[in-house]
């Protein structure tokens, strides 16, 4: 999975170190100032033509432009998110290649982000303390993660 | 003609009333005259279908609430039951957002669903919604359909994102190339 952030800050530096501005780069492409924008932000990734076109100008290739081969460091576990893009963060908890503390970062996920890592969790796919997540699940969560359903703090 | 009657100096007068006005009127329960007893009916039989609308909505939006609430009390028979519905039957989807359900798939049942969806057999199915649910590995799909050239730079676009790093290196092999 692409962090689409990532690449948004990349595509800014090499702008940067190229000396355009937003609209000059945009111009060149024929895009609007808004797509790139959006590209830069990480709210949308280039399509595959431009992705090649923006190589060639920023001369180098795409696993570089994509941030392929990068590794992932968490600078603050309360702020999972900052400069990563959330599905890439979630997908790299799943696989492993984050190191967090599941229930201490459960309340930053969105409800279907929670179900992601619940699922993980239930196919053995991730580990964690199991006993400190179950007081952080809602009712229905913690009726799909362990087929009880909790009420009041009593496991039925 | 769609009448109103109204005093005007103690005297009653009919007005004529747009079809607009009549509504209103009518929905205030305000007296009204037709001219034509076709008019009449037709004018009436038009509320009759909205209200018909209107109880058809809330029932679907209930029926499918209730579904995604129940979801996570289904055991995985059940649910897999349901994945082969959506595969066999396009109806069963009806006004059910796929993302809601995907969470609570295995493995095997998403990937299923997937590939149904993005070798374009079943046209309510989008796999660019499905695609964050599916595993990494299982998208290599995307990529041998696009150099089979079954799927579109647009839907390409859309999914190539959600790639593991081998398919990236591998679709970019294709499309250097190609080029």
């Amino acid at each position: 999975m692409i962090d689409a952030i990532k690449v948004g800050l990349k595509i800014t530096q090499y702008r940067k170190d190229l000396q355009l501005t937003q609209d000059d780069l945009a111009n060149r492409f024929n895009i609007t100032r808004q797509a790139l924008s959006k590209w830069e932000n990480g709210t949308s990734l280039p399509s595959i033509d431009l992705l090649t076109d923006l190589c060639q100008l920023f001369q180098t290739n795409v696993e570089n432009l994509l941030c392929l081969n990068e590794t992932i460091t968490i600078e603050d576990e309360h702020n999972l998110f900052k400069n990563h893009s959330r599905p890439y963060i979630i997908q790299k908890i799943i696989k492993g290649e984050i190191n967090v503390n599941i229930p201490d970062v459960f309340y930053q996920f969105s409800p279907l982000e929670r179900m992601k890592i619940l699922k993980a969790i239930k196919e053995d796919k991730l580990n964690c303390n199991l006993r400190d997540l179950a007081v952080r699940l809602t009712q229905s969560e913690h009726k799909y993660l362990f087929n009880t359903i909790k009420r009041g703090g009593i496991m039925l | 003609m769609i009448l109103k009657k109204i005093q005007v100096d103690g005297q009653d007068i009919h007005v004529q009333l747009s079809k607009e006005d009549a509504k209103k009127a009518y929905l205030n329960q305000e007296p009204l005259v037709f001219t034509d007893e076709a008019e009449k009916q037709a004018f009436i039989a038009s509320f009759e279908t909205r209200k018909e609308e209107k109880n058809e909505e809330p029932r679907n939006r209930s029926k499918m609430h209730k579904l995604v609430q129940m979801l996570p009390f289904m055991d995985d028979d059940t649910i897999h039951e349901l994945v082969q519905k959506i595969i066999s039957d396009e109806d069963t989807l009806h006004g059910m957002d796929i993302a809601v359900v995907m969470p609570f798939l295995d493995e095997d049942d998403a990937t299923a669903l997937f590939k149904k969806a993005i070798t374009g057999k079943h046209p309510k199915l989008n796999p660019i919604v499905m695609a964050p649910f599916v595993d990494e590995d299982a998208l290599s799909v995307v990529v041998d359909e696009y150099i089979a050239g079954n799927l579109s730079e647009s839907q390409l676009d859309a999914l190539y994102p959600f790639l593991n790093e081998d398919d990236l290196k591998r679709l970019f092999k294709h499309i250097i190339q190609n080029e």
